[in-house]
């Protein structure tokens, strides 16, 4: 770790951007889902199955993602895929995973507000489906 | 003014927001060509107006009236002169896009028929393309790009061998400078050819990123349309201009209706304003807005483009040497600064774009990462966003180096 220190890309955040431990593809998906932040050019490919492929409302039993962006984007959308795995949460909860939570998660503190879409990328991508 | 009294540390005195501090550090605003900061003469203007004069124009009696009415026609005449345009060539609108919306609204949705040509570039902004993929399908007509070489400008090739005279082209729409590369395009190649195999196509000029830089003679240029906003050009946000030749405005109809370009209206019918500042003004003008871009024009006139345009070229090649000695930088567009103007675009390797702006706003740095509205550019380059510093006249060689300093930061908060 560098020996500078900075108010948003401290220790925390880097670590998790390092070891994304969702990431990858996903053969037999149930569900595939992309987003994008048009401003900025951050790009996401959200993977999941689910308990019971044939209901919705079921929870999520495996996901990944692949994609592109700038380190709060990539260490936002792991800290979902991990959230999701962890609290055993089906799309429609992974939806309206808070801002404050994923923050809190990363250690952030204020993100500002031309971040939040970064940060909420993945967030954002599975409200598309749920 | 000569160009020895061009002192851009003196300018930086008129500008009240560059002495701000951002993050406990002094602001280094390399952000211009998404909106250039604004001199006291620019912000007294507006402020002078509302204190002062504020009153609807062309419709009162009274001394306000008057007064308003005064400063109305008195901006357009300084705003137009500075484009060596005349005040009625001048439609006033809020941006660069709408004036471009305007043109597809107005002269495309008369002129273009089924299988008529549009023909643009890849570097252009949204802002040029939207409007005619719109229009295009309307019409059943077809949108075509001269493709960008990569030293960033159009590629030569396509001009040669482009087929002008068989393909119908009916607008050929550019930009004069790339707002993210910074080239200036090379346009003489492709009008000449267009005025003698096509002489029925129409030339816009999307001058947003040049006008601020560049000294703009509209009435000499040959063209038919040049689009601009005030807000790139140290005046307001909210408002812009069409420059439109008077003999296609002549023929050209209003695209906004209502109070204030009417000559009579009955509960059937109406006729426009003979006058044609009065037929393209629809509604409560911005006075304000125009005595804040008036003031801005004036005070550029008053340093000179031609002295604007050698402090900027100074800036970007001092900018281009600067970067060159960076490892880890790699500029995107002309590696020379001759047919540059405005911002010097670059991408840092490992490190995405936005990443290296937030670190650079740590040190207090404002630039502009992202595709700049611009993602066909991006796409066809694989670059998913790169960083942009640019410039206007208070800029200086120490905020370049503020930023390659700054730049370090990055390397070492990333551990590169």
């Amino acid at each position: 770790m560098s020996d500078i220190t900075d108010d948003l890309y401290h220790e925390t955040l880097l670590e998790a951007a390092k070891s994304l431990t969702y990431y990858g593809e996903m053969t037999n998906p149930d569900l595939v889902v992309i987003g994008s932040n048009a401003s900025c050019g951050d790009v996401v490919k959200i993977y999941a199955q689910l308990e019971n492929p044939e209901d919705p409302n079921s929870k999520i039993s495996k996901i990944s993602w692949i994609g592109s962006g700038c380190l709060i984007s990539r260490a936002g959308t792991n800290v979902v895929a991990r959230l999701v795995i962890e609290q055993s949460l089906t799309l429609s909860q992974a939806s309206i995973l808070s801002q404050a939570l994923l923050e809190q998660e990363l250690g952030l503190e204020n993100v500002s507000i031309n971040r939040v879409k970064c940060l909420l990328l993945a967030v954002t991508t599975l409200k598309q489906k749920s | 003014m000569n160009e020895s009294m061009f002192d851009p540390q003196i300018i930086k005195q008129d500008f009240p927001i560059l002495q701000k501090q951002v993050h406990d550090k002094a602001l280094v605003y390399l952000d211009s060509a998404a909106t250039s900061q604004k001199p006291r003469q620019v912000i007294q203007a507006i402020t002078n107006y509302y204190e002062n004069h504020n009153a609807n124009v062309h419709r009162g009696v009274h001394q306000l009236g008057d007064e308003s009415t005064h400063i109305f026609h008195q901006s357009r005449q300084i705003i137009a002169k500075f484009f060596s345009a005349s005040p009625e060539e001048l439609i006033i609108v809020r941006n660069t896009t709408e004036a471009i919306n305007q043109v597809a609204y107005t002269w495309g949705e008369r002129h273009l028929k089924a299988g008529d040509v549009i023909l643009t570039s890849e570097l252009e902004h949204h802002s040029n393309i939207v409007p005619w993929q719109a229009l295009i399908k309307r019409k059943n007509a077809r949108l075509m790009y001269i493709p960008v070489s990569e030293n960033g400008d159009l590629d030569e090739k396509f001009i040669d061998t482009f087929d002008f005279k068989a393909s119908s082209v009916k607008l050929l729409t550019l930009s004069q400078v790339s707002n993210t590369l910074g080239t200036v395009l090379s346009l003489t190649k492709v009008l000449q050819k267009i005025k003698q195999l096509s002489p029925q196509t129409k030339f816009l000029i999307d001058g947003a990123q040049a006008a601020p830089h560049l000294p703009v003679n509209f009435d000499e240029l040959p063209i038919d349309f040049y689009v601009v906003s005030a807000h790139k050009m140290l005046g307001p946000m909210g408002i812009g201009g069409l420059l439109v030749k008077k003999e296609i405005l002549t023929q050209l109809a209003p695209f906004l209706l209502g109070g204030g370009m009417i000559s009579e209206v009955s509960l059937q019918d109406t006729t426009f304003a003979d006058d044609l500042e009065e037929r393209f003004t629809a509604g409560t003008p911005d006075v304000a807005g125009l005595a804040g871009w008036a003031a801005a024009c004036s005070y550029l006139s008053e340093l000179g483009m031609e002295n604007v345009l050698h402090h900027d070229r100074e800036l970007v090649a001092y900018a281009l040497e600067k970067l060159a000695q960076v490892p880890e930088v790699t500029v995107i567009g002309p590696k020379t600064a001759h047919n540059r103007v405005g911002s010097v675009a670059f991408l840092y390797q490992g490190v995405h774009a936005h990443d290296v702006g937030q670190i650079l706003d740590s040190e207090g740095v404002a630039i502009r990462s992202g595709h700049h509205c611009t993602m066909p550019l991006h796409s066809k380059f694989n670059w998913q966003a790169s960083i942009r510093m640019s410039f206007n006249v208070y800029n200086t060689n120490a905020d370049i180096d503020s930023l390659i300093s700054a730049l370090a930061k990055v390397k070492k908060v990333f551990g590169i």
